[in-house]
């Protein structure tokens, strides 16, 4: 399925997410001015800081009042305003095309808003598909008008294969240079980790929200009696018999897994927010991003 | 030895490749598609860590099923241990249900731990081995003749009970032998407390006797002074060691005197009670110290007190008649003659001689010499010289003419009479009837045909015991009356004539409803110690009258209060004091085998449900 049964937004939704910004701790860096505070001090009208005058500063910025009181030269920094690279990477193997709600279109939905508030903060937006290696892109783009081109493109997206996060990250060259905001929506099914692609992505100067879905089913299974397992991605075939202390112990797995994500994310400033597909898109954002402060 | 009853089982073995055949058809799984075998991949890998025996795990199933299997096979071949014993084809099993066999030294009594050896025996029985089983308890019981079946067996073993009485071993002995003589290959096995010595190899006596400590009241006598009864009781000590018991005397139940005594080892000691109250009806003596049995720690003795018969005599004076009669002390004689003799009522007995009143007393016995033809009673004939005077034949009545030389009777004249329906003839001449008896109804008659005074009976001293026999058998000297009886003896009560219903209530307080049909009445209920109470409703023209009167049934002390062994019968080849060794043949296993199986399929389920 490609999780559309439906637009994936409507419009309803679209005008309470207008009020929302991304949120980032690290300042970004770009070519043309935006509507997010960059580092680099600059040419904008919210203040920022004082330094002593050196030659060649602009002296049409020179604090005449500072100097009145202590008759030395001092500069104003402004903050300057710069646009931000956001990348959304959407896990599109087998994997999450599974599960009651389906996490597929979870995932798209979020990748859907998460497009669609960059480019009400005047971001730039790129939408980046990962399975075994990089899979569609959709480059960087800005302007709200591109959104249903976005929304189209996100729809259309099909999910199959297998997924290898690492190495679908590590060999994705359309990052920008200069830092970013990188949101990786996956379900972390992935047989060689995920570690070595976030740490990529921080070596490349992105902020990264992992947005991480279950399905009920993978969380709490109801299954019993003897199992054939079948992998949907790579068809791997696991015989099991699942007697109740089997499923203790897969939850003790689950719940070990999950910890060491959390783990992992925190240690390394990662904004991670666990989420399972029965929950609606609503109660992600303004719950479960909101209070984790990315979105606001 | 380990051995089986039913090897035909074993072939319930083969399910054993079965089940395997099963388990390896079995593995059919269920198809289920997953997001990832990722996360499950890691739960066997931490399972099979932390279980290391996980291998054997996976097919603890299997192994409880051919577990289950295994031990269902060997429960249904019925193993047996058997240790090579008695091969005998019969035994004839004797269980003593004998007084002494409540004794408590031998726990729980000995009496229901050699039921239970003897249960233990039977489980033991081949199924080609019949028992017969015998209880000697009032009278040898063949409980069960010559059957191997295990649960008849047992259920009638269940059933016999332990008596107060002095139990039947010798007939039961002598029974025994007797069905022994028909059996080819016939072993004895004889539980009991006291040791028996047979002669022959085949007889075997289990002894249960631990030398319990006993002491019994012996004796309850009383005697009749103008203080009032005394009461002579004997203590009996059977422990060996000198005792100071104390002893209770009860009048009517309630508590008269308590009395500390020595009584010597092996020895016995008297004590008499005074100051009972004079209307006292029976009184108890009891020991209240604890022994191994307390059954004989209990006796009693009736102190009923009878009024005096009272005798109406019909007479134109027959000073013979007087004099025998009262020699009697207990008979009150009242003497009439004939014009006064209508309508006398309230007597024990009548004696009309030579006169029948115009209706005859209803509330007494009737002897009547010499009957006129002028009565609606009898049919009186001819006079007649009776010679060759002779029994007429043997019967109960004949014992009024016991120690009576009646062939040395001189008669001059007799009537005939024609003998009514309730009659009986005692004794007779060629020529008629001389005496006949018999009951109408309760009521007692004697009728003869000759006056005295027309022979030469009443100057010979049988005619005072032809005369005291009749009386005893007229006016019972009251039951109970210095009679002991044990338990399981036969208690006659002797119905008083005109007697509506008779009663019994038993120490334990049942009411037996007895038929008063016949004037000598048997109980054969007298199985419990303590004291009966018969209670006789006599029905007069005067109405209901209800008498009563005791009896007490006793342990037989002399067999039964000594626990110990004895020395007669002890056979110490077979006996050791309580060691007993169970005749075991042979044990069956698979109760055993079926416990275990029932534990591995409980297990099973539990694995099944709960996993591992």
């Amino acid at each position: 399925m490609n999780g559309s049964e439906g637009p994936l937004l409507d419009q309803e939704f679209l005008k309470k997410l207008d009020g929302l910004i991304l949120n980032t701790r690290t300042a970004l860096q770009g070519d043309i001015g935006g509507n997010r505070k960059s580092r680099s001090k600059g040419n904008s009208i919210e203040f920022s800081d004082f330094r002593e005058y050196v030659t060649g500063d602009d002296f049409r910025r020179i604090d005449w009042n500072a100097y009145a009181r202590f008759e030395r030269l001092f500069v104003k920094l402004f903050m300057e305003e710069r646009e931000a690279n956001v990348t959304v990477f959407i896990d599109l193997s087998g994997s999450m095309d599974w599960g009651e709600p389906n996490k597929g279109k979870l995932a798209k939905q979020l990748a859907a808003v998460f497009v669609y508030i960059a480019l009400a903060n005047l971001d730039r937006v790129s939408v980046a598909g990962i399975q075994e290696r990089p899979g569609a892109y959709l480059p960087y783009f800005s302007g709200k008008q591109g959104f249903w081109k976005a929304l189209k493109f996100i729809e259309d997206l099909e999910f199959g294969g297998k997924t290898s996060l690492n190495e679908a990250i590590k060999s994705y060259t359309h990052l920008k240079q200069g830092g970013g905001i990188s949101i990786v929506i996956t379900d972390l099914l992935s047989k060689d980790g995920y570690e070595e692609g976030l740490k990529y992505l921080q070596y490349l100067k992105q902020e990264i929200t992992l947005l991480h879905i279950m399905a009920p089913q993978e969380l709490e299974p109801e299954v019993s009696g003897s199992l054939r397992l079948t992998d949907v991605e790579d068809q791997e075939i696991r015989d099991i018999t699942v007697t109740p202390q089997v499923l203790k112990a897969y939850k003790r797995t689950v719940d070990k897994f999950l910890n060491s994500v959390r783990d992992f994310c925190y240690t390394r400033g990662i904004n991670y927010v666990l989420t399972s597909s029965a929950a609606s898109i609503e109660q992600v954002i303004f719950t479960n991003l909101t209070r984790l402060g990315f979105v606001r | 030895m380990l051995n089986f009853l039913n090897p035909w089982g074993f072939l319930f073995s083969l399910f054993i490749p079965a089940i395997i055949l099963l388990y390896l058809l079995k593995q059919q799984y269920q198809e289920v598609k997953v997001s990832s075998t990722y996360l499950w991949q890691k739960t066997i890998q931490d399972i099979q860590t932390s279980m290391p025996w996980q291998k054997l795990r996976k097919n603890l199933l299997l192994f409880l099923q051919l577990l289950a299997v295994l031990l269902f096979t060997l429960a249904i071949a019925r193993p047996f241990l058997y240790r090579k014993a008695e091969n005998s084809s019969d035994f004839i099993i004797v269980l003593d249900c004998s007084a002494s066999m409540q004794a408590e030294d031998v726990k729980p009594t000995r009496f229901l731990r050699a039921r239970n050896e003897i249960e233990k025996f039977i489980d033991g029985l081949f199924p080609d081995q019949r028992v017969t089983l015998i209880a000697a308890g009032y009278e040898p019981d063949v409980v069960a003749r010559r059957t191997g079946d295990k649960n008849t067996l047992k259920g009638r073993l269940k059933r016999i009970e332990v008596t107060n009485g002095g139990g039947s071993m010798d007939e039961t002995l002598s029974l025994v032998q007797a069905i022994a003589r028909e059996l080819e290959d016939v072993e004895i096995h004889v539980y009991t407390d006291k040791n028996y010595e047979f002669g022959r190899p085949n007889y075997k006596s289990i002894v249960f006797n631990e030398n319990g400590d006993n002491f019994a009241v012996d004796l309850v006598s009383w005697t009749q002074t103008p203080d009032g009864p005394v009461i002579l009781s004997r203590i009996a000590n059977y422990s060996g060691e000198n005792a100071t018991l104390s002893v209770e005397c009860l009048a009517d139940g309630i508590t008269a005197d308590v009395k500390e005594i020595m009584v010597p080892a092996d020895g016995t000691t008297d004590v008499y009670w005074t100051g009972i109250p004079s209307h006292t009806r029976w009184v108890e003596i009891d020991i209240l110290d604890k022994d191994d049995l307390l059954l004989d720690n209990r006796g009693w003795a009736i102190t009923d007190y009878h009024e005096d018969n009272r005798v109406l005599l019909v007479s134109q004076r027959n000073i013979f008649l007087e004099k025998a009669v009262t020699l009697r002390k207990d008979i009150e004689l009242i003497k009439t003659t004939y014009e006064q003799a209508d309508d006398t009522e309230g007597y024990s007995l009548y004696i009309f001689d030579g006169y029948i009143p115009e209706s005859l007393p209803d509330d007494g016995n009737i002897i009547i010499f010499n009957p006129q033809n002028d009565n609606n009673f009898l049919n009186v004939g001819e006079e007649f010289v009776p010679g060759n005077i002779h029994l007429s034949s043997q019967t109960r009545y004949s014992q009024f003419l016991d120690f009576v030389a009646y062939d040395d009777f001189h008669i001059a004249r007799a009537r005939q009479i024609s003998v009514p329906d309730w009659g009986n003839v005692v004794l007779e001449a060629e020529q008629g009837p001389l005496l006949i008896t018999g009951e109408k109804g309760s009521q007692r008659i004697a009728v003869f045909s000759f006056d005295v005074h027309d022979s030469d009976i009443p100057l010979k001293m049988d005619f005072p015991i032809l005369m005291q026999n009749m009386l005893t058998w007229m006016l019972p000297q009251g039951l109970g009356h210095d009679v002991k009886y044990y338990a399981g003896q036969e208690v006659q009560i002797q119905s008083m004539p005109g007697v509506q219903n008779i009663y019994v209530t038993t120490p334990s307080g049942e009411r037996l409803s007895i038929d008063p049909t016949y004037s000598i009445v048997p109980i054969n209920d007298a199985r419990e110690v303590g004291i009966y109470r018969v209670q006789q409703d006599v029905v007069s023209s005067k109405g209901t009258n209800t008498t009563e009167h005791y009896f007490a049934v006793h342990v037989p002390t002399q067999s039964e209060s000594d626990l110990r062994p004895g020395q007669v019968l002890t056979d110490t080849s077979q006996y050791e004091s309580g060691q007993y060794t169970p005749v075991v043949q042979m044990k069956e296993l698979w109760r055993y085998f079926a416990w275990i199986l029932l534990a591995v399929i409980l297990l099973e389920w539990w694995v099944y449900q709960y996993g591992y």
